[in-house]
């Protein structure tokens, strides 16, 4: 991100000069208070928005350049895990990892594969033909990661995921999301849960009210 | 090709997941295209009670026997060359007997020792002329010839109940336009009320990378699929209905094949339409 600003309607700031970089395979943390820009910046990073001012480069796009038809191709690139997981209600779990596949254009066969794999990754193949509402929290959003995961993405941008989980499924998604990173994905995690960033001391980005306040590196090897 | 198939796929099976949904649609399009199948039904069985109507308002110069064939000529001429006559036909006295037996059978004219029907001269009238005054004007032009017998006026009530059709035929048509605007209303805000429902999924389908057509494809299919489904389950009921409806009007007539065909490619089309509509709102990229 290079001099980053947002600006919601006329007057709200919810970002301000936001400039730093992520390394291939690096795991960072997005902190701040709630409203302090997080959800905010990762839009910006998946391209749901565009910025106000400055550039945002991911995986070989630019928001200063890019088309409008291009939008799914980078999407496709970056896998996006959200607090309230957004699993499509009319699919099964199997459909919902699935589609993301489909939509690349994936040869039958290579889907059926591969989405039996994330299943399996993710310990949820017996729930492959419940539909989201038929799942607790922790099953939803493996499903939602293993669907971010499909397209073995180059960069994961997760929203809050353990926001909606249990202590124990938080445990467990952690330990999941660093299992994924040890694989090469990048992940850009939002969180204010003070409680996980103890638990694995990765790189920190701090906002606060739409600045930057704070790039605190990585400390030590897990 | 993936894409279609992966559409279809899609669309059809949509339907059993949300089935209540689908139920709601399908009965309101089907509603729609039943009131416009029956006006149309309606249209037609009024426009040929009205040309029903239109044949009876002949003029009829029964003409005296013995006449020469130049004087039937000439009074032919004189009458086809009036103004608001469509055109004129001679019956002879012998075509005259042969329609009697054909419409009311031979037993009344047995035992007649001659043909008791004089020849004629039918007139039939222009639609657009003003048929009253033709009618009089006519009449008493020629009440007075010398080939003529009888003039045989037309059935005035005839007439006045053509020139009352005609004044409803003209209310149909508009009550016709503003009824396919309505249904046209209310298939694609139908769709596009099904569509809403599902906003969230395809805001959720373009966040992980699906395409504008991608999303579009099976809910477009799906709404031409609601709306097709919807003319044909409006066919079959108009169907039934018009059976029924012998008993009581035994010269109804029903609707035609194509315009049945009509209602499912409108029903499609609405379908589509709606969706399209609908998709436009919600597709952001």
């Amino acid at each position: 991100m290079e001099k980053v600003s947002y600006i919601y309607g006329n007057d709200w700031v919810a970002l301000s000069d936001i400039d730093f970089s992520l390394d291939e395979g690096e795991f960072c943390f997005l902190v701040g208070s709630s409203g302090a820009g997080k959800s905010t910046l990762l839009s910006l990073i998946s391209m749901q928005n565009s910025p106000t001012r400055g550039v945002v480069r991911v995986a070989g796009y630019s928001s200063d350049s890019i088309k409008r038809l291009d939008i799914p191709f980078l999407r496709r690139k970056i896998g996006v895990v959200f607090q309230d997981f957004k699993l499509l209600p009319e699919m099964t779990a199997e459909e919902n990892i699935s589609f993301v596949l489909k939509v690349t254009g994936q040869p039958g066969k290579y889907i059926k594969k591969r989405t039996n794999e994330l299943l399996s990754l993710m310990g949820i193949s017996h729930k492959r033909r419940s539909f989201p509402h038929e799942l607790s929290g922790g099953e939803a959003q493996r499903v939602g990661i293993a669907r971010a995961l499909a397209n073995n993405p180059v960069l994961l941008l997760a929203d809050e995921p353990t926001g909606n989980l249990d202590p124990y499924s938080t445990e467990e998604l952690l330990e999941l999301l660093l299992n994924i990173n040890r694989d090469g994905t990048a992940i850009l995690m939002a969180t204010h849960d003070t409680a996980l960033i103890d638990r694995a001391p990765m790189r920190i980005l701090e906002l606060e009210n739409g600045l930057l306040v704070g790039d605190r590196p990585r400390e030590g090897r897990l | 090709m993936r894409i279609v198939l992966y559409s279809i796929i899609q669309a059809i099976s949509s339907f059993w997941r949300r089935s209540f949904i689908t139920f709601l649609s399908i009965v309101t399009i089907t509603i729609a295209l039943m009131i416009l199948g029956g006006f149309m039904m309606v249209t037609i069985n009024l426009k040929t009670a009205l040309g029903n109507l239109q044949r009876q308002v002949e003029l009829e110069f029964y003409l005296d026997n013995g006449l020469t064939k130049a004087d039937v000529s000439t009074l032919y001429n004189n009458i086809e060359s009036e103004e608001g006559v469509e055109s004129v036909e001679f019956v002879t006295a012998e075509r005259a007997r042969i329609e009697f037996i054909d419409e009311y059978g031979e037993d009344l004219l047995e035992g007649l020792p001659i043909n008791p029907f004089p020849p004629s001269i039918r007139i039939e009238l222009k639609k657009s002329f003003s048929m009253g005054d033709a009618v009089s004007n006519l009449g008493e032009k020629y009440s007075d010839h010398d080939f003529i017998q009888q003039i045989s006026a037309p059935n005035l009530i005839a007439y006045k109940l053509e020139k009352i059709s005609r004044i409803f035929l003209i209310l149909t048509f508009a009550w016709g336009f503003i009824l396919i605007i309505a249904a046209t209303v209310i298939i694609t805000n139908t769709i596009r009320l099904a569509i809403a429902q599902r906003a969230n999924s395809i805001h959720i389908m373009q966040l992980v990378g699906a395409s504008r057509g991608f999303v579009r494809t099976p809910f477009q299919l799906e709404g031409f699929l609601h709306g097709g489904l919807s003319g044909v389950f409006a066919w079959l009921i108009l169907f039934g209905i018009t059976e029924v409806s012998y008993y009581i009007f035994p010269g109804i007539i029903p609707l035609p094949l194509s315009l049945n065909i009509v209602l499912v490619i409108l029903g499609s089309f609405f379908g589509l339409l709606g969706s399209s509509i609908a998709l436009r709102r919600y597709l952001r990229y």
